[in-house]
Formats: C-alpha cells, sequence, structure tokens
C-alpha cells in the first residue's frame, strides 16, 4: 500500500507536535494536535502499564501522568533516536516513565493543571481484562493493541465519511463485506435488502474497501513525518496483525 | 494465536479475536486489514469469477489484463479481461459499464470481436468475456503476409465496415490502432476482428479518465492513433475513429504512421495534444519516398500518390469538421479508386476526372471488347449496328451484372489497344456531337450506335442523350412509320427499361412494335427482338403473365428468321421458361429448359444466357423436389460463370450459395459449407454490408451451421442474415420469416 503522493508529504499531527518542540512560543495548533494523539492512543499505553501487573487505578494515573509531562513538553527531548514514529516514541518513552515512577515509587497525579484525555476507566478495563495474555512480550503485545486502535479509528473514519456523504445505511449493511468475502446468497440478500443489483453491491463493497484503505493510511500518516516512515510503520502494522 | 485466555469472540474465518473497541466492535481487525491489503491487486483471483476457468495470460496493458479462459457453463474458450479498479472510482462507472453491455451485446459482425459477458466478479472488479480471436495486429500480419495494394485496400474495407457497423449502433471505439485490429489468414483470403470496442472507456474528462491517461501513456507510450480532441480530452464523436482508420490506413500501405517519427513519450496530456494539433501529417506516398525502414517494399509510389494519399489525408484532419463524416463515406471513397472513379476527397479537377475516365474505360472496354472492337473497327456503320443490336437483345441485365463483376476484380495491365478503343469512341462521340458535314441521317445512326454502346456499357447518363437525340433526329428526317425510327424506339425504350421508367418504355416499345408489324416480312427479326424487349419490361414490372404471349411470339418470328435454335429464339425461349416458372407453370417451364439448354450449351456467344437459365433451372428443379437435378445444374452453372466472369465474382458467389442450399437440402451439410464460405468470402470483397446478394451465401451458411449443432457460429450469421432479408426481402413474409426462426432456434439453443 504505497502512500498516495510521496512527494509532497503534508504536516501530520505528530510532525507539528514535534516542530512546536524547538519553538520557543507556545503553538495552539500543536497543543491540540497533541491532544488529539493523546486521546487516540492512550489505550495501548494503559494496557502495557497494566500488564507489568500494575494495579488498574495506578496504571490509569500513569498514564495521565505521562500524558501530562508529554503535554508540558518535559518527555519530549528525551528518547530522541525513536521520536520519528509515534508508536516507538511512546512506548520507548513511556518504558522510560514507568521506570522513574516505579523507582521513585510515586505516582503524579493526574493533569498537573492541564486538561487530560478523557479517561474510560471501567471502559478500559473491560477491554483490557477481554484481551488475551497469551504469553507475547509486553512489547509485541503494545503493538497488537496500537494496530487495533489504528483500525479502530480507521473504521470510525470511514462511517463519519460514510454519513456525510448520505451512505450511512449502506455503510451500515455492508461493514461486515469489508472483511471477508461472501458467498453468493448473502451477496444477493444484502443487494435486495439494499435495493441495487449484486454487481453495483460488489463495487460498493470495493469502493468501501478502498475507502476504507485510504484511511488506514491516513490514521497512520498522522503518527509520522515522511513518507519513508508512513510506508515503515504501515509494513509494521500489517506484520502485527498478520503475525502466524 | 493461542487465545483460550481470550474473553473476546473469535473470527469464523481466521481465529483471531475480534474488536470490542467502539468503531469495530464485531469486525476482524485481521481480516479486514488482510481484504484491504488484497483488493488493489489487477491479477486475477480465479476463485472471484465462478463461470470461468483460467488460463495464461494473454496480454497487459493500461485497460487491464486478459487472459485466457474457459467458460465452464457453455464449454467455450474466451477472452477474459479484467479491467482495472481504478475505473470505478468514477460515481458513475457501473451505470455506463452497464449501458455499454447492452449495446455491445447488440453487435454482432463478423469483423468484431463478440462481448458475451461484462460482469462484475466478486471482488467488485469489472470483467468482460470476449470472443477470443487468434490472429495478429494488421500491420504485423502485413509484414508477414505482405498483399499488393489492392489486397491491403480490401483488408481495410473490411475494417471500415466493422467499425461502421459500430457506429451504426451508437458506438464509438475510441482506442482503433493496429494492436486492435487483429488479422487472420484464411481459406478465402485474410480476414480481420476488430477488438476492445469502446467498452467502459471514460466518456469524458473524468477522473479516472485522467487516472487511465496516465496508465495508457505509460503502457501504450504513444498516443500515434488518437485524434487531437480525444487526446485533448474533449468530447469525441464517431469522427475520432475515422481520424484514427486514416493512421491505420497510412500504416497498412506504408508501413509507417504518419506521425511515427515524432517522441510523444516525455510529454504531458496537453503538450501531446498540442503536438496532434499542430503537426502537420505527412501524406502517405511522402513516408514511402522516405524509405522508411519498415516500409511495405510491396508498393509503388505511384500506386499511394493522389488518391491514396488525399483519402488519409482527410481522414487525419486536425478538424473533425473536414474529416469524412463517416466511416461509410471513407470505405466509399476506396471502392471508388478500386473501381478507378474519382474519389471525393480529391478535388475534381478536369484533369484528373480525364485519367480516371481514362483507367476506367480501359476495363470497361476489356470486357465489352466485342461491342467496341465492332465499333471501332468500321466507319461501316450498318454492320456495326447489325452487331450492337443482336448483342443487345433483353440482355442489360446481365452486361451490368458484369460490369460490375469486373470492376470488383482485379484490375488489369495497362494495355495501349484498350485505351485506344476507348479513345475511338469518345473522340467518334465527339464528332457525332460537333459535325456539321456529314449526312445528319448517318450521323443519328452513329448517335444510335453510340448510344446503344454506352448503354450496354452501363453508362446510361452517356447513353441517354445520344439516343434521345438520335430518336428526335430520325424520326424528323425519316418520318414516324421508318424501320430506322422503330430502331430507335426500341433502342429508347430499352434504356427507359433499364433506368426503371417502365411506363415510357412501354409507351416506346410499343409503338416500335407497331411500326416493325407494317413492315413486315422485312421486319421479321427485328420484331420478334423488339417483342422480347418489350416483354423484359413485363419481367421487370413482375407481370411475367403479360410476358408470356410476347414471348411466344418473340420465339415463332425468330425461328422463322433465323431457324429453330437461332440466338434470338433461344433467349426469347429463355426468358418464357423463366416467366413460366415464375407463375408456377413448372411443367411447361421445363419442357422448355429441357429445348433450351442444350442449344446454349452448343453456342459459345451464349454462355451469359446458358448460366442464368441454368440458375433458373435449378430454381425450377428444387422446387419440383429433384434436389440432386437441381444440384447439378448449379455445379455447371458455377463452372459456367468462372470461366465468363472470373472466379471472384458475385454471380459465381451467387450460384454457389444457391448451390450451397441445394446441398444443404438433401443433408450434404459439408459441401454445403464449404461452398456457402467461399461464396461469402467473395462477397465480402467486393458488396457493401447487408447487400441483397448475401442472402443466397448466409441462408445456407447459417442454416448449415445450426443443423451441425454450432450454434456459436450460426448465430451471428442469422443476424446478418435477417438483416439482409428484412432490408430486401420484407415483402416476402417466409423468408424473412424463416431467417428469424433460425436465428430463434440458434440463440435458443446455445
Amino acid at each position: 500500500m504505497p502512500p498516495d503522493s510521496p512527494a509532497a508529504f503534508p504536516e501530520t499531527r505528530w510532525s507539528l507536535v514535534l516542530r512546536a518542540q524547538t519553538s520557543a512560543v507556545p503553538d495552539e495548533r500543536a497543543r491540540l494536535a497533541l491532544d488529539e494523539l493523546c486521546a487516540n492512543y492512550w489505550y495501548p499505553l494503559y494496557a502495557f502499564a497494566r500488564r507489568r501487573e500494575i494495579p488498574p487505578a495506578e496504571a490509569e494515573d500513569l498514564t495521565q501522568g505521562f500524558f501530562a509531562l508529554l503535554v508540558s513538553r518535559s518527555l519530549l527531548d528525551k528518547a530522541d533516536r525513536e521520536r520519528g514514529r509515534l508508536r516507538s516514541f511512546l512506548i520507548g518513552v513511556f518504558k522510560l516513565h514507568i521506570a522513574d515512577e516505579t523507582r521513585r515509587e510515586h505516582r503524579l497525579r493526574r493533569g498537573g493543571g492541564h486538561a487530560l484525555v478523557s479517561f474510560e476507566h471501567a471502559q478500559a478495563e473491560e477491554w483490557f481484562v477481554a484481551e488475551t495474555a497469551d504469553g507475547a512480550a509486553p512489547e509485541q503485545l503494545f503493538d497488537r493493541d496500537w494496530a487495533e486502535t489504528v483500525v479502530d479509528h480507521a473504521m470510525r473514519a470511514l462511517e463519519e465519511e460514510c454519513a456525510q456523504k448520505g451512505k450511512g445505511p449502506l455503510f451500515a449493511r455492508l461493514r461486515e463485506f469489508l472483511s471477508w468475502e461472501h458467498a453468493e446468497p448473502e451477496v444477493a440478500a444484502a443487494a435486495r435488502d439494499l435495493g441495487i443489483t449484486e454487481g453495483a453491491l460488489r463495487v460498493a463493497v470495493h469502493r468501501l474497501r478502498h475507502n476504507f484503505r485510504q484511511q488506514l493510511q491516513a490514521q497512520v500518516a498522522q503518527t509520522v513525518t515522511t513518507p519513508d516512515e508512513l510506508q515503515a510503520e504501515l509494513d509494521h502494522l500489517f506484520r502485527t496483525l498478520l503475525r502466524e | 494465536m493461542d487465545d483460550t485466555m481470550s474473553s473476546r469472540p473469535l473470527c469464523r474465518h481466521c481465529g483471531a479475536p475480534l474488536s470490542s473497541r467502539a468503531s469495530s466492535t464485531g469486525d476482524c481487525p485481521r481480516c479486514l486489514v488482510a481484504s484491504a491489503l488484497a483488493a488493489p491487486s489487477e491479477d486475477a483471483a480465479p476463485a472471484d469469477f465462478g463461470d470461468y476457468a483460467f488460463g495464461d495470460e494473454i496480454g497487459r496493458g493500461g485497460m487491464g489484463v486478459v487472459y485466457r479462459a474457459r467458460q465452464c457453463s457453455l464449454d467455450r474458450e474466451v477472452a477474459l479481461k479484467l479491467l482495472p479498479f481504478e475505473l470505478l472510482e468514477s460515481e458513475d462507472f457501473l451505470e455506463r459499464f452497464e449501458r455499454e453491455a447492452r449495446l455491445m451485446a447488440r453487435l454482432t459482425h463478423p469483423g468484431i470481436a463478440r462481448v458475451f459477458e461484462a460482469g462484475i466478479s466478486r471482488r467488485g472488479q469489472p470483467f468482460l468475456a470476449l470472443e477470443l480471436v487468434a490472429g495478429d495486429p494488421v500491420t504485423t500480419f502485413l509484414r508477414t503476409h505482405p498483399l499488393p495494394l489492392r489486397g491491403r485496400l480490401e483488408l481495410f474495407l473490411q475494417i471500415c465496415e466493422a467499425v461502421q457497423h459500430a457506429h451504426q449502433r451508437g458506438i464509438i471505439h475510441r482506442d482503433l490502432k493496429p494492436s486492435n485490429v487483429l488479422a487472420l489468414a484464411g481459406e478465402g483470403g485474410p480476414s480481420i476482428k476488430v477488438i476492445d470496442f469502446g467498452l467502459a472507456r471514460p466518456a469524458g474528462d473524468h477522473a479516472a479518465d485522467a487516472a487511465l491517461w496516465r496508465s495508457q501513456s505509460a503502457v501504450v507510450g504513444t498516443p500515434l492513433y488518437m485524434s487531437p480532441e480525444q487526446a485533448g480530452g474533449g468530447d469525441v464523436d464517431t469522427r475520432t475513429d475515422v481520424y484514427s482508420l486514416g493512421v491505420l490506413l497510412c500504416e497498412m500501405l506504408v508501413g509507417a504512421a504518419p506521425l511515427a517519427d515524432r517522441s510523444f513519450s516525455s510529454g504531458s496530456r496537453e503538450e501531446i495534444a498540442r503536438a496532434l494539433r499542430e503537426t502537420a501529417a505527412r501524406p502517405p506516398s511522402e513516408l514511402l519516398t522516405q524509405g522508411s525502414p519498415s516500409a511495405a517494399p510491396a508498393l509503388r509510389v505511384a500506386e499511394v500518390r493522389g488518391d491514396l494519399d488525399a483519402i488519409c489525408l482527410r481522414a487525419m484532419s486536425k478538424d473533425p469538421a473536414a474529416r469524412y463524416a463517416t466511416v461509410a463515406t471513407m470505405a466509399d471513397d476506396i471502392r471508388r479508386h478500386l473501381a478507378h472513379e474519382p474519389v471525393s476527397a480529391v478535388p475534381l479537377t478536369a484533369h484528373y476526372r480525364l485519367g480516371k475516365y481514362a483507367r476506367r474505360h480501359r476495363i470497361l472496354l476489356s470486357v465489352a471488347s466485342l461491342v467496341i472492337l465492332g465499333f471501332a473497327g468500321a466507319a461501316v456503320f450498318s454492320a456495326v449496328q447489325a452487331r450492337t443490336a443482336r448483342l443487345q437483345r433483353d440482355r442489360a441485365e446481365r452486361v451490368k451484372a458484369f460490369l460490375i463483376d469486373v470492376l470488383g476484380a482485379p484490375a488489369p495491365g495497362a494495355d495501349g489497344r484498350e485505351v485506344r478503343v476507348i479513345d475511338v469512341l469518345a473522340k467518334a462521340r465527339e464528332r457525332a456531337e460537333h459535325d456539321l458535314r456529314t449526312d445528319p441521317i448517318v450521323l443519328a445512326e452513329v448517335r444510335l450506335t453510340l448510344g446503344t454502346t454506352y448503354y450496354n456499357l452501363s453508362l446510361y447518363d452517356e447513353a441517354e442523350p445520344l439516343l434521345r437525340s438520335a430518336l428526335a433526329e430520325t424520326r424528323r428526317l425519316t418520318g414516324d412509320r421508318s424501320i430506322a425510327t422503330a430502331e430507335a424506339l426500341k433502342a429508347m425504350g430499352e434504356q427507359c427499361n433499364w433506368t426503371s421508367r417502365q411506363d415510357e418504355a412501354t409507351k416506346l416499345l410499343t409503338e416500335s412494335i407497331v411500326i416493325y408489324r407494317t413492315h413486315l416480312p422485312e421486319s421479321t427479326a427485328a420484331l420478334g427482338r423488339a417483342l422480347q424487349s418489350r416483354a423484359s419490361v413485363e419481367i421487370h414490372s413482375s407481370r411475367p403473365l403479360g410476358a408470356i404471349p410476347l414471348l411466344e411470339e418473340s420465339v415463332r418470328l425468330a425461328e422463322r428468321a433465323g431457324g429453330p435454335g437461332c440466338v434470338d429464339s433461344l433467349v426469347s425461349m429463355g426468358d418464357l421458361a423463366t416467366s413460366l416458372d415464375k407463375l408456377g407453370r413448372t411443367n411447361e417451364a421445363r419442357v422448355i429448359f429441357d429445348k433450351v439448354i442444350p442449344g446454349m450449351r452448343a453456342n459459345p456467344a451464349l454462355l451469359e444466357n446458358l448460366s442464368a437459365m441454368l440458375s433458373s433451372l435449378s430454381d425450377l428443379l428444387a422446387e419440383s423436389g429433384d434436389l440432386a437435378a437441381a444440384e447439378r445444374a448449379l455445379v455447371e452453372s458455377v463452372a459456367q460463370r468462372r470461366i465468363l466472369y472470373g472466379d471472384e465474382t458475385t454471380p459465381v458467389a451467387t450460384a454457389l450459395g444457391k448451390l450451397a442450399w441445394t446441398r444443404y437440402q438433401q443433408g450434404k451439410y459439408q459441401g454445403a459449407e464449404i461452398d456457402a464460405r467461399a461464396g461469402v468470402t467473395i462477397q465480402r470483397k467486393l458488396l457493401p454490408p447487408v447487400a441483397r446478394e448475401y442472402f443466397f451465401t448466409l441462408r445456407p451458411l447459417a442454416f448449415t451451421l445450426l443443423k451441425l449443432g454450432r450454434t456459436m457460429e450460426a448465430e451471428p450469421v442469422f443476424v446478418e442474415l435477417v438483416e439482409v432479408t428484412r432490408r430486401h426481402m420484407a415483402a416476402d413474409a417466409v423468408i424473412v420469416k424463416q431467417a428469424e426462426q433460425g436465428l430463434a432456434e440458434a440463440r435458443a439453443e446455445r
């Protein structure tokens, strides 16, 4: 899945954040970008902490405190080598953060005055409990959580895109076709439900898949700064999910 | 993955845990990503194309990948073309695809590869199941099978007919180029198939169009065959195909396309369009003189310069309005060139027209040399007149058929003697028109002779003023009751009969007969011939009953003048037999045929009449159920026609078709197919599409194929047959219905 236009790689949330870090003037756009990134990717970090056998409440505090430091920019100059990609950066710096905090045996309380990400504790714990603990390394599990988060956001964006085009019902009926090839009768049934021909339905499914691929790419693009990184990050995502 | 400890439900397809996240609950992230990854490949995933079993890849280009495949349910080989997914990006693609597929399904022409199905694969990929065509790109074919000029033009005419057929059904090809025009050597000469007809090509300046342009130019590398308006992304109509045909014709003639030396590889779309608009196309003859390395050495510059240069350049005009308006008019020009007539692409100058005239007449005169030599050798007009009159009889129809055939046959080499003959004829006419010294009665006779000669050459326009003035002058000089006036009335009457003015013909011939009757017995033979001509009017007007008493009297008079079995009596008897047969009086007809045919066999001057008689006799025999005898008569008729007209002529084709039908009726399918195909092959070279004559060959071919169970082959033949019968035989409901039923049967059994 090559990026669409390698020549002009647009500014991404992550590149905004990184650029703002070297500037003396606080940048509102960069702050918003970072907030959004945090909002999107807190769960993999939380789950990572939980797998270190940190209890739920402390894991939450740890994650919130991490974001607070991130937002106050005091973590951003750490782990310079890793900061090209958000995922590698976060996990690298988060590991250091856990180590620091554990050594101090002291948890930062949330916020430091900043409005932090909305943290649905109960839901996070629910997801975490549902997760596997199949003996894989925590870093691998983090990557998988991350990939699933990307996929989830891509689906949300696709759903919104369809709703905007007035194709909400089409999306709702066809979303299951995105993941799996369906047998003739199911195709026929869906076509009947939507009042279109089977050929038109297949074309619609194809388009939906195409748009999903673009959304996936767009999501990942927000966490990198160059086309090469985008490609590498996409490859990593696929490898993570398709492993075995 | 070992998910035994997970409480998340597992994907029933891959076993991975399903998502429990807010926006993707119940989705399998693994499968989602896997299918997103799988989609963009343009290569075949055979399982997606249920009915088709994939074979080898045949070709690959900007418009998709083509595989050889077998359609399992119908057990037939097809070419399966997978179109790029990119096409789906345009919102109205599907609508256009389905609309064009419906149009394409109606496109059945032997020169166009059929579209069997336009479908969508399980993955949503649009595909086409196409007739699998063997053959090479036409320009490649011409390198391996060098044809003379005429052969190349005839091949090109086949292409024109196919494209015109599509245009008449609202389908534009939009991508005519050698790789889309395949040629195949066959028993009856090379044939062509146009592939890749306008389907699923973006109509306007679409986003998808732009995407395709990228991929096409990357693959094809040259827009050599594309009209400037199409390259510019503007609206196109059928004239974009006319442009491409002009380029193609040029390349078929000289081995190189007119803009072949320009490099378009690096240009953007706009640059290419501008280059196409601004670069003057060079005429093919110029490419030939410059000795392009791939140029066909078989052709001479002189053959191409002039008409063919003009035809190519007109087709390739930058402005669509300056091109041929239709492919048919372009084809007409090629045919005119082949017939040595003036082509519309060349402005008519006196010099040009005269050149054409001389060339054309060289051929005409060679076939009618008997008439011409009789005239040219003599200042003794009475002798000429006698001979001309004898030749004339009621053979106008056959003479015309004869000449049309000759025009379609290979051109004879330059022959000075023949050219001199026509010069003599033209000079004589000029003198007859302006000579003030010669006796006006002699001059009137000269005009009558010249007019009759032109009439026998089917040059009715030239004949008309001569015959009219001969009649007026003779009447003025010799009076209303003279034999000379009767002669002139008869000649003018025959001219009117043949040029579809039957009322005037009846009036003139009746007057002529009345005069002849007053000059008996001196005018016995002449009266017999006048009655024969008068009968011919009745036959032309579909009143065979009215012809019978006239012919009976004509036979009696001819036998009285020339003895039983004389030429005039045989000709009238032949017409009599044919008229009786048409009235269903077959027993009477048969008796006369049995007398006439041996007589004609014995007289070499009546070969033409003999072959026509044999054909009529065979109709009669077939109707009376004696198919074996009918077949024998037709075998002889074919042989006679070959001697008379040459192998590749329409009379031979018609006779072959009738022979095939007789064989079909006797269950001799193999012979029937061979004869019918041989006839069709000849007709394709000589006749425009949907000509009446196709009936004779298509009917046996279609029904034979149906009988042999080869319904796929039969269907397009029936389609054409139905078209021919509907156009020319609408009055004969039985024949039209028979063709339609055959077509329905072929479709039902398919």
